[in-house]
């Protein structure tokens, strides 16, 4: 019994800290499947995921406007969350009802523009949160209600980081406080309220800290920026061109810290307050930026809190600079030094003396990939994918205009198990480049069937092609014992050699447009000028013979695409995004690697990453060690 | 006796043979060993044997900016610099198996599920 009770207790424990946590999705091209635990079968609507939902689940919310027929109500701790933001993901009230209503301190709604909504008769039209709560990164704009238009916090919870704009109310345009909550870092702009409180009216207690409440509305004397009656306290915030009073008091216990507005502020009810100009970026309708000039007064004269270690401005920096944070929700960064002038700052410029060039670029992203090929291309090999090894990384260096100037690509042939005397080249994958813009350096060409324009680029291609090498064994000595080299480990072992290509770009092509990830490598096999071997489905160059095409094992069919296939479909090459650990001489790669077959037959699906070093996916005894 | 003592003897070195076999090295699992013949693969006709995937990207800023595309394991994907109030469009080429991403930008880290193969984000 007491160990019943036990294990009762922490799975109860389990649950309420979340543990098991289940992730939900919902898309609008969603299966509807319950439980929704992948986008496939995501629910169509919020209300549905939350329906199957316990405290601690994720619900990721797939981009696209979800229109309500009722409001989406949260009464657990559950978080609810946009894939990709805001920008993309709108809930929107058909100007019928409330779009939220928040009732857990758990629960957290995050990353949506919230709009349209209508509650005429109630409290909240865009979110109303009755008893706990949090709301971030969200825009609730063009939303109605009787008490906060755009979000009404009845006792407690959290608004941080939002925007909240153009919301209607009778009390509290944009933001209505019952009894306590609190607002932090948002812009509060062009709200209207009819009775009280245009941007906010905090009725009973409540807090609004570092906000920017500007250009809202509310009938003279009634606060058109902020309205705060009994225990309403104000801190760090710029309330100013609001279309009527700026603010209004009524009751006892509110006070305004360290905030800018205009009257000044008495001293019965303010400390540290100003009612200097804030000298926000930019008023112009339509491009409204409330972000502080250099100079401005609302600089570094704030209070600080705990929460600002944590909790970034509404652009996403760091909170507090120089010590004492500022007012209003962004903070002031003094201009970076850029001096090469390219408009990047020379602490995120990888040239800062340069102003032709500003990034490197890398593929793969960290450290190297390889091409492992087999060369009795039509016939099938062994299929140790070790006839040629090498290693390959790129790195194109873009302008501030993010255009390509440059690409680095490094080769490192580090074994080759065969008896042929193969080239390597490759390809730009698109016909959008054109090959006068290019020039190519750092090839070897030493056996004179190779035939390159003055610019270093093959002839006779429709597509920029560079040869790297034209034979294998004058880059890579022979050690004199083996079938080739490092591929055998009795054999003497000798070191990679790296050749390195540079390609100058002279027109402008975007990184997307030169695609170089997606580059078309090949070998040629034996000096055999027209005998190429690609990646499957890679097309062969102009130069390469086709007549091999369906001879011997080859099933290559150019009407549908489909070149260096086996009839079941096996590869002659295969590229790893990462450092390959080939296997040994005449060693199936599939005996080497041990989910190989799992990935090919699933279509990809199954052990994507069976070429690492992870327990159950290798056979390191048939894996070439280098000695 | 001498059958018992036998017996013994080769239970003896039987399992002193099994006890003392090498262990294997990191990363085997002597129960996976074994793996189909390559020749024997069912593999579909419409498999590429792709390893890597294309991920098309729009990135936003409200002012100019320089973005990070970070591999979970801090890999520097992408670096590019964004033009405030103007949408940036691109692609990013990673391993198939990749489905989370860091976008790092303004000072702020944001790890983002990858869905349909798109990104957006504005960074506002």
């Amino acid at each position: 019994m007491k160990k019943r009770i036990l294990l009762l207790s922490v799975i109860s424990v389990l649950l309420v800290t979340g543990l098991f946590a289940t992730t939900r999705y919902v898309s609008l091209s969603g299966t509807n499947i319950s439980p929704y635990t992948s986008l496939a079968t995501a629910a169509n609507t919020i209300g549905d995921a939350i329906a199957v939902s316990s405290a601690g689940d994720i619900i990721l919310v797939n981009d696209g406007t979800y229109l309500l027929g009722s409001k989406i109500s949260i009464t657990i701790g559950i978080t609810v969350k946009s894939i990709n933001g805001s920008a993309v993901t709108f809930v929107d009230g058909n100007s019928a009802v409330k779009c939220f209503e928040i009732s857990n301190d758990n629960a957290i709604v995050e990353g949506f523009t919230i709009q349209n909504a209508s509650n005429l008769s109630g409290y909240g039209g865009g979110i109303n949160i009755t008893t706990g709560g949090t709301v971030r990164n969200c825009t609730l704009i063009n939303n109605q209600a009787r008490d906060g238009g755009g979000i009404a916090l009845d006792n407690g919870g959290l608004v941080e980081n939002c925007y909240i704009f153009d919301n209607t109310a009778q009390y509290g345009g944009g933001i209505r406080l019952l009894n306590n909550g609190e607002v932090r870092n948002c812009v509060i702009r062009g709200n209207t309220a009819t009775t009280y409180g245009g941007g906010v009216n905090i009725w009973n207690g409540g807090k609004v800290k570092n906000c920017a409440i500007t250009d809202n509305t509310a009938p003279a004397t009634k606060g058109a920026g902020i309205r705060t009656r009994n225990n309403g306290k104000v801190y760090n915030c710029i309330i100013y061109y609001n279309n009527g009073e700026n603010y209004a008091v009524n009751g006892t216990g509110y006070h305004y810290y360290n905030t800018c507005t205009t009257p000044a502020l008495p001293g019965s009810y303010s400390t540290n307050s100003i009612s200097s100009v804030p000298m926000f970026v930019d008023l112009t309708p339509g491009s409204e930026d409330y972000r502080l000039q250099s100079g401005s007064p609302c600089i570094d004269v704030g209070m600080n809190f705990g929460w600002m270690a944590t909790v970034p401005d509404l652009d996403g920096n760091t909170r507090i600079i120089n010590g004492t944070v500022d007012m209003g929700p962004y903070e002031y960064y003094a201009a970076p030094v850029d001096a090469d002038g390219d408009g990047v700052p020379n602490v995120t410029d990888d040239y800062p003396n340069d102003p032709l060039r500003a990034f490197d670029n890398f593929f793969p992203a960290g450290g190297f990939a390889t091409l492992a090929y087999e060369d009795l291309w039509p016939s099938k090999g062994d299929f140790d994918f070790n006839d040629l090894v090498v290693d390959y990384r790129f790195k194109t260096v873009t302008n501030a205009s993010n255009n390509v100037v440059e690409i680095f690509a490094t080769f490192t042939i580090k074994a080759f198990g065969a008896g042929f005397y193969n080239g390597f080249g490759f390809q730009f994958p698109n016909t959008n480049i054109n090959s006068s813009d290019l020039t190519v350096t750092g090839y070897d060409l030493q056996e004179a069937y190779i035939n390159l324009a003055g610019n270093g680029l093959e002839q006779g291609q429709t597509k920029p092609t560079i040869i790297v090498y034209d034979n294998t064994y004058n880059i890579m000595q022979h050690p004199g014992q083996g079938i080739g080299v490092n591929t055998e480990e009795w054999a003497p072992y000798v070191a990679p050699e790296t050749m390195d290509i540079f390609i100058a770009f002279t027109g402008t092509y975007t990184m997307a447009q030169v695609d170089i990830e997606n580059f078309n490598p090949f070998i040629i096999i034996n000096k055999f000028r027209n005998d190429e071997v690609h990646l499957p489905d890679y097309v062969p160059t102009d130069l390469a013979v086709t007549w091999q095409f369906g001879y011997a094992d080859d099933d290559s069919d150019p009407s549908i695409n489909r070149y260096y296939k086996t009839i079941s479909n096996l590869p002659w090459a295969i590229n790893i995004p990462e450092s390959f650990d080939y296997p040994t001489e005449k060693t199936v790669i599939t005996s080497a690697h041990l989910k190989f077959a799992e990935w090919a037959e699933s279509n990809g699906v199954l052990s994507p990453n069976w070429y690492q070093d992870l327990p159950g996916y290798r056979n390191s005894s048939n894996i070439y060690d280098q000695p | 006796m001498r059958k018992i003592i036998v017996v013994l003897l080769i239970l003896g070195i039987g399992m002193g043979f099994v006890l003392c076999q090498k262990p294997k090295p990191n990363g085997e699992d002597p129960q996976t060993e074994l793996s189909k013949d390559i020749n024997e693969l069912d593999v579909d006709d419409n498999f590429k044997w792709k390893t890597i995937k294309d991920i098309q990207v729009s990135l936003t800023s409200s002012t100019d900016e320089v973005a990070f595309i970070k591999s979970e394991k801090g890999d520097v994907i992408l670096k590019v610099f964004l033009k405030g109030g103007q949408m940036f469009d691109t692609k990013i080429t990673v391993p198939t198996y990749i489905t989370e991403v860091n976008l790092v930008c303004k000072g702020q880290s944001n790890k983002l599920s990858v869905v349909n193969n798109r990104l957006t984000f504005d960074f506002k």
